[in-house]
């Protein structure tokens, strides 16, 4: 997908939230100095591991829980001190959270009926074209016991943007579906945030999700931003090891090493001896421990007696995970740690074969080995880069 | 089975195959259709096509003979237990149907020799004599005060189940063990107590006194049950009645109450059956002000030191028994399914 320019018409970000803080006690901090700003329709994709405070920002945007310290801006005006229903903002739950004993068309009004004093025709009428939008109107008068999941979300949806709000706040909102229904409702989303141009927060744990939903994804952990970026910037240039083994699947390949600067190479997981660029990078770690990352797609497997470029390690394989026209091929090295390696679906490997696995230097990234931080990416595409931004 | 058989005399890699169609022991019901499989089996080991042929030749009469031993065991494994359910049935169904037996005896016939357990005749004077006595009034009083109390016990313990549920306040737990504790005193301990209090505030032989008691008295129970109910409804709800502007009331009135309704159907039928047929708080709180008495005081009135008048003992008791009958069998379907969901999902 093409990332749609963040920095938007009138320049000024539409959500923001600065320095934002919610600790539940002394011990326990959800989230942890969060600043983000969106511009007007952009679709920022928070994603985490549970517990990472991403469902906790949403909270807080929605204004379901208070913040400890931080501001939070929609359109300009802080609105920390506005109840929820002030905010102008709609929230979609992982499950649902539809009104049981309430129709589809009382559930979609509700909000309209409790917010505003428009009269009932009106009310009608908005409800219905909401319904028309998502395809539900024969739906209206059914309660939610008797929709099926995906309708159940349309009608979530519905109730969502009946009220025409400013933000839009996604809280897992696939993750009660089944595989098929959940790619058909990512692109309906997907539709319908663009159509409605409503700035919208999406919070998933599914990193493949997030990769293809978002304009943005913002990485959390432990309820800090670890990177801000379009996803293939988050996939490239991960700014840190964590996001470099949460984005991407399979995950990236980690070795942790030790820089052996008058040698020029790491040792320990493997040894790999280093270029140029390679040992400018590994000089400005904080100490000799480094971590190599290697993209499954980057290494290329070799028989035992052909030629290869790079630095090459024996192996064996443990397990061929085929996936159509890709294969992912566990290899053992026999320096003791696993690689994952993309191949193509039809490649002859076998589980238990030995084979020799090339890394070619210009694949590798570099992280400190104390901080996680990263010290050298791969060069990249000029198209794949990321569009300028200033919170990038 | 026809697959299998397909694979069979299809031969060739069979070999695995008749080793398991080998193995002795069949008890699956499958076992009778397969000698014509066997049979036909052209290329066919022969110790797998006599080995199947001699465990078979036997085998049907027994599967036979076993069947019918199942179903002989099965018949009587109903007998049994349906033997069961009618003692229990008739141990609480007889003193029930013996009251409404000895209400419409005529006087004199209630205890006879030999026992009869239907009258010989049927007479309706115990019936005229409670309402003689006062019935209308007690009926009328006890209606009142079963439903103002048990309103007053749902008023309350809702929104202080939503409460305990939904809020995060200091002492919540304590204030929650603490409620418990309430409900563990029995209400007959603290009676002498309860009754000077009640004196000192001018609530004793008033029909607020002994609602106000009961109230007090049913609250921590029906707190814990609904809670249990409220616990099962995901916060979400609550959080999207917020976001479509409602307010912690709101939430509870338009969006919690109806999915909990099954719950306070519980407190209601529960509370119900006790409030109308409470007898000692009653009979203290309101004393001798016979104008105040309630159904079970007036079953009582029937006994004194002279002599009890069995007959209209049991006609009360059968008159007191109606208003809730009813009320049971109109609501059983929720009392049931409520039950069950509290005890499954409750905390």
């Amino acid at each position: 997908m093409t990332a749609r320019d963040p920095s938007n018409s009138d320049g000024s970000p539409h959500l923001e939230l600065q320095d934002l803080r919610k600790e539940y006690s002394e011990r326990v901090t959800a989230v942890d100095g969060l600043s983000l700003s969106l511009s007007r329709g952009e679709l920022l994709v928070m994603v985490g591991p549970s517990g990472c405070g991403k469902s906790t920002t949403l909270r807080c945007i929605a204004g379901l829980e208070d913040p400890s310290s931080g501001h939070i801006r929609i359109a300009g005006d802080s609105v920390v001190d506005r109840p929820p229903e002030a905010r102008n903002i709609a929230m979609v739950f992982q499950n649902y959270a539809l009104y049981p004993h309430k129709t589809a068309r009382q559930n979609i009004g509700f909000g309209l009926r409790m917010t505003t004093n428009l009269p009932g025709e009106t009310v009608r009428e908005r409800v219905e074209d909401a319904a028309e939008t998502l395809g539900i109107t024969d739906l209206l008068e059914k309660k939610p016991a008797s929709l099926s999941g995906g309708q159940q979300q349309r009608v979530a949806l519905g109730r969502a943007i009946v009220r025409d709000p400013d933000v839009f706040l996604l809280d897992e909102p696939l993750s009660n579906l089944d595989a098929t229904l959940r790619s058909e409702m990512r692109t309906e989303i997907q539709t319908l945030q663009r159509e409605l141009n409503v700035t919208t927060v999406y919070v998933t744990h599914d990193q493949t999700e997030a990769m293809t939903i978002g304009d943005r994804i913002a990485v959390l952990r432990d309820g800090r931003l670890q990177q801000l970026g379009t996803p293939m910037s988050c996939y490239h240039e991960p700014a840190n090891r964590f996001v470099a083994s949460f984005i991407g699947e399979p995950s990236m390949n980690l070795l942790e090493c030790q820089f052996d600067r008058p040698n020029r190479s790491f040792e320990g997981a493997v040894n790999y001896p280093a270029d140029d660029e390679l040992a400018t990078a590994a000089a400005a770690a904080t100490s000799p421990e480094v971590t190599l990352g290697v993209r499954p797609e980057v290494p290329t497997l070799f028989g035992p007696e052909a030629d290869a470029t790079g630095p090459t390690f024996s192996g064996t394989v443990d397990v061929v995970e085929p996936v159509g026209e890709r294969s992912f091929v566990y290899v053992t090295l026999e320096s003791g740690p696993q690689l994952v390696v993309a191949t193509t679906g039809g490649a002859p490997v076998r589980e238990r074969e030995p084979l020799r696995v090339a890394v070619p230097r210009d694949g590798v990234h570099l992280f400190d080995g104390v901080t996680g931080e990263a010290l050298r990416h791969p060069a990249r595409d000029e198209r794949d880069r990321p569009v300028p931004s200033g919170a990038d | 089975m026809t697959e299998d058989h397909d694979r069979a005399e299809d031969g060739g890699s069979g070999d695995s195959y008749d080793g398991a169609r080998n193995r002795p022991p069949r008890s699956d019901g499958g076992t009778a259709e397969e000698p014509a499989a066997g049979g036909s089996r052209a290329d066919g080991g022969t110790t797998s096509a006599s080995g199947t042929v001699a465990e078979r030749l036997p085998g049907a009469p027994l599967e036979e003979a076993r069947d019918a031993l199942a179903d002989t065991d099965r018949r009587l494994l109903d007998a049994v237990v349906y033997g069961l359910y009618a003692v229990a049935m008739l141990f609480f169904a007889f003193p029930v149907l013996w009251i409404v037996s000895a209400s419409v005896r005529p006087q004199g016939e209630l205890l006879t020799f030999p026992f009869r357990f239907i009258p010989q005749e049927v007479s309706l004077t115990a019936y005229q004599r409670v309402f003689r006595e006062g019935m209308v009034t007690w009926l009328f009083n006890s209606t009142v005060i079963t439903l103002v109390g048990v309103g007053s016990i749902i008023a309350v313990s809702v929104p202080a189940a939503y409460a305990f549920s939904r809020f995060r306040f200091r002492g919540r737990r304590q204030l929650l063990g603490l409620v418990l504790l309430f409900q563990m005193i029995s209400s007959i301990i603290i009676i002498v107590p309860l009754y000077s209090v009640m004196t000192t505030l001018g609530l004793i032989e008033t029909r607020v006194g002994l609602i106000l008691l009961y109230v007090g008295i049913q609250t921590p129970f029906s707190i814990w049950l609904l809670k249990g109910y409220f616990d099962t409804i995901p916060e979400e709800l609550d959080y999207a009645a917020r976001i479509d502007g409602c307010n912690r009331l709101q939430t509870l009135r338009h969006v919690l109450l109806r999915p909990i309704a099954p719950g306070i159907a519980v407190v209601a039928i529960f509370n119900t059956v006790f409030l109308w047929s409470e007898f000692v708080l009653a009979y203290t709180v309101l004393g001798s002000e016979r104008s105040l008495y309630t159904i079970s005081i007036g079953v009582y009135e029937f006994q004194s030191q002279f002599g009890n008048d069995w007959r209209a003992i049991a006609a009360a008791s059968v008159v007191g028994m109606l208003p809730l009958v009813t009320v049971f069998i109109a609501l059983q379907r929720y009392f049931v399914k409520g039950l069950i969901k509290g005890s499954l999902k409750g905390e």
